[in-house]
């Protein structure tokens, strides 16, 4: 059971003189328990994909499929496929408007009808997993700090226990300790089986944290790997959009120098291995 | 107070109406012609209330701004601050007033009274500095993130300051649209310009001179940014993340493969390797 | 991700045509001339005389003649609508009916008037918006109304409060499209149930809103004052209005056409 991708194309204002391709074929699969980056240049698509995945857009062309479910109209599919993916969007803390933390994440729940005890429970739990604490669950959304929205948003979300999350750029406009606080939140989603499809610009993220890469450009999947093959690839030529992370073009200088050191970017590993490497 | 100071700060501190505790604290902070500084600090460490003195949008609580030596409480002295200092702020988007690139960048010079002419030719250069020149005719909405803050670091340029403030202006950008921006402020700087970035991510203080760390409010330390690197636990508590390139630099360093007057840069760094 | 694209409502397209080198105050007066004389033609030569005028404008403008057309987009109903009752609710010699409903001869001539006039009104306005940046049309504003500041008037602050919300439409209705795709996807019904409980549906999208707006404003107000304004006095224009030979005879021209069309719309009957 996954969400699949096949073949899929869009096109905004199809017949008007303002078309646009902004997908042009675009083939993967996200399972869950597994954490797929999308990555890309500004304007291949990206955005435009996360959409199809919760059904706000539909396909011109292809199709996507969300454990099984066919993202048309009809049937009552979209809601079904909705509820099964969360989409978190940039900036998510913009989306917030009710009076309390508390009825903020209860608004998603409640419209896909949980009851009582099952909302009470969902509310908790997503307000929990994001860190926010019983304190808050009374105060006004507006009145806290930058990354407590954020997480409040993301809580939001959560509260529907959707088996996929899609996320666009989350850590976006966040300090380091935000960084790090939302990262850990994905990976322990991740451990709880949830799939992951996570929409950055941040290679070091992506090859760090994600279990297959994809890579977008000018609105077609042209990678589709784990992050050790996209490097490589990444390495042989230049990919619009995609930045080698700087550890790694050191290594690459070294092991051109005759350094023997593996392409990493994790900076222990390198400097241990340029240690043992600098002795000979 | 040195000769060429620009701007001078004198146990500043700032509470905001309606809260108990200060934004900001006892702040001395002295910066010279020329010199590009990064103020640092996690988010709520007081960065932007700090900003918002060196142009006088903010009055200190407590303490004194000076700007060309004229306190910023004084009717002069606001203004001097205001034709010495500009400031480019975070979000691209709501710092734009026109719907047309080069009426944007003219809204500045048409406030100080300047003739048609030389607003013009003000425009001009400062399109052209950004990076911006073929598009001054391009509707605003047109333009990318990235753009769009190039686009307001212009409007600053026109005003012909000394200073220039930039308020965590790359952190709503793209990596491309952050190198852009990083590549004006080098240019910038390099033609004599006083820089203060304002900033949570390290790796944008290499080129700085000084940096100035916040923590709660208060300067927890000033220094070179080789020297900020160095420091471990400290950096956790400030709230800042290290740069996995300094952090393979300080380790090298410790097992004495790299010598300390190596900076933390690539390059230098490969060639003190190979030696 | 754009659903109103940002070409329609009529937003500044630049480009170079003799129609966007006229003073703005030539383009706002002639167009309010030309508005006044839509309205007081009635047969078929009045509108055939004001349809060729406004193409050959659009021809001069090198304005691409659908983008024109789509000022209309956001008020076709209105047109329809307006239409609509006239040709069901004008009494006269009945031409057609259906059940209850009776279209006369008089009605349609009533429909099609009201039609071509509401039409031309929305086109005219557009084609200057199209044609004239917001920061123009703000200092055209700004001087027609200027000997009214003596009494008491803000018209600079009139001037640029309009340059500004024009410049931002595009953006709201940008954050307007991704707030109501976030709460879709948490599952709001925006589009189903009746008129109050769409108005209802709609308060997730409506507070967002006025947050992101009433931030804007404050974020504005600062970067305005740090690039040292203080208001109307003093400032000067990188393109001040220069009013030519050329504005002279455009607008010569625009009044005496919008005479000419009355006139001889009263008097010539085609059969």
């Amino acid at each position: 059971m996954s969400i699949a991708v096949r073949d899929l194309v869009h096109v905004y204002h199809p017949g008007s003189p303002l078309q646009t391709r902004a997908l042009d074929g675009v083939t993967f699969e996200a399972e869950k328990g597994n954490w797929v980056a999308v990555v890309g240049h500004t304007g291949s698509g990206k955005s435009t994909l996360a959409q199809h995945l919760n059904g706000l857009l539909l396909p011109t062309e292809g199709s996507v499929s969300v454990d099984g479910i066919p993202v048309r109209h009809g049937e009552g599919c979209l809601r079904r496929v909705r509820q099964k993916v969360g989409l978190v969007f940039q900036y998510p803390e913009q989306q917030l408007f009710e009076e309390t933390v508390f009825k903020e994440v209860s608004f998603g729940p409640r419209n896909w009808g949980f009851q009582a005890d099952h909302l009470e429970k969902s509310v908790r739990g997503a307000l929990e997993l994001v860190g926010i604490g019983r304190e808050l669950y009374e105060a006004s959304p507006f009145r806290l700090s930058g990354g407590q929205k954020r997480r409040v948003a993301i809580a939001s979300t959560l509260s529907s226990d959707p088996d996929y999350l899609v996320m666009d750029e989350p850590t976006a406009g966040l300090d380091s300790t935000g960084r790090r606080q939302l990262l850990g939140l994905l990976s322990e989603l991740k451990k709880l089986g949830k799939g992951i499809i996570h929409i950055t610009h941040d290679m070091e993220l992506a090859l760090g944290l994600a279990d297959t890469i994809l890579v977008l450009d000018e609105g077609r999947s042209t990678l589709w790997g784990p992050p050790g093959v996209i490097l490589g690839e990444l390495l042989e030529r230049d990919i619009r959009g995609l930045v080698i992370p700087d550890l790694v073009r050191f290594a690459g200088r070294l092991r051109d120098l005759g350094f023997e050191v593996p392409l990493t970017w994790e900076p222990k590993t390198l400097a241990e291995a340029i240690g043992r490497s600098h002795g000979r | 107070m040195t000769a060429d100071c620009l701007v001078r700060f004198s146990g500043v501190s700032y509470t905001y109406q309606g809260t108990d505790a200060p934004a900001i604290a006892d702040i001395d902070l002295e910066i010279g012609a020329g010199e590009w500084i990064a103020v640092l600090g996690s988010n709520g460490s007081g960065k932007s209330t700090l900003a918002k003195h060196f142009n006088a949008l903010l009055l200190p609580t407590q303490g004194d701004c000076f700007v060309h030596g004229l306190n910023t409480k004084t009717e002069e002295g606001k203004r001097s601050a205001r034709r010495s200092v500009s400031m480019v702020f975070q979000n691209p988007e709501n710092q734009l007033i026109a719907a047309v690139v080069e009426e944007d960048v003219a809204f500045g010079p048409e406030n100080l009274g300047l003739s048609p002419g030389e607003i013009r030719e003000r425009v001009r250069w400062a399109l052209e500095v950004s990076g911006l020149g073929k598009m001054a005719r391009k509707p605003v909405y047109a333009l990318s993130g990235g753009q769009k803050q190039r686009l307001a670091l212009a409007g600053a340029i026109a005003q012909e300051t000394p200073c220039l403030v930039m308020d965590e202006a790359t952190t709503m950008l793209d990596p491309k649209g952050r190198q852009d921006l990083m590549a004006v402020l080098s240019n910038l700087h390099a033609g004599g310009m006083t820089l203060v970035s304002i900033t949570h991510r390290l790796e944008e203080i290499l080129p700085c001179d000084r940096c100035v760390v916040l923590y709660k409010g208060r300067v927890a330390w000033e220094g070179t940014p080789e020297a900020l690197f160095l420091l471990d636990e400290e950096m956790v508590r400030w709230g800042l993340e290290v740069p996995g390139m300094v952090r393979v630099w300080r380790m090298l360093l410790k097992e004495g493969l790299i010598g300390k007057e190596t900076p933390p840069r690539m390059e230098e760094m490969v060639e003190a390797l190979c030696r | 991700m754009k659903f109103l694209n940002n070409m329609t409502l009529g937003q500044y397209v630049p480009v170079e045509s003799p129609v966007h080198h006229l003073d703005p105050r030539c383009k706002i007066v002639a167009v309010l001339f030309c508005l006044v004389g839509i309205f007081m033609v009635r047969g078929l030569l009045g509108f055939a005389m004001w349809g060729l005028f406004f193409l050959t404008l659009v021809g001069a403008s090198k304005i691409p003649a659908r983008l024109v057309l789509s000022t209309v987009k956001p008020v076709w109903i209105l047109v329809v609508f307006t239409a609509a009752i006239h040709l069901f609710f004008t009494g006269g010699e009945p031409v057609f009916s259906w059940g209850i409903l009776e279209v006369t001869r008089e009605g349609v001539i009533m429909a099609a008037r009201m039609g071509s006039r509401l039409m031309l009104l929305i086109m005219f306005a557009g084609l200057l918006t199209l044609t004239t940046s917001p920061t123009e049309l703000a200092d055209g504003l700004e001087n027609l109304f200027s000997p009214f500041r003596r009494f008491g008037f803000p018209a600079h602050e009139l001037a640029m409060m309009m340059t500004i919300a024009l410049r931002f439409i595009p953006t709201l209705l940008n954050e307007t499209e991704r707030i109501m795709k976030a709460q879709i996807a948490r599952g709001a019904e925006l589009e189903r149930g009746g008129p109050l409980k769409r108005i209802r549906a709609f308060i997730p999208v409506l507070v967002p809103l006025f947050v992101i707006v009433f931030q804007r404003a404050d974020d504005l107000a600062t970067a305005m004052e740090a690039r040292n304004y203080t208001g109307g006095e003093g400032r000067t224009r990188m393109n001040p209005l220069q009013w030519t030979a050329g504005d002279s005879a455009a607008f010569a021209f625009s009044l005496l056409f919008s005479l000419l069309a009355v006139f001889l719309d009263g008097r010539v009957t085609l059969p």
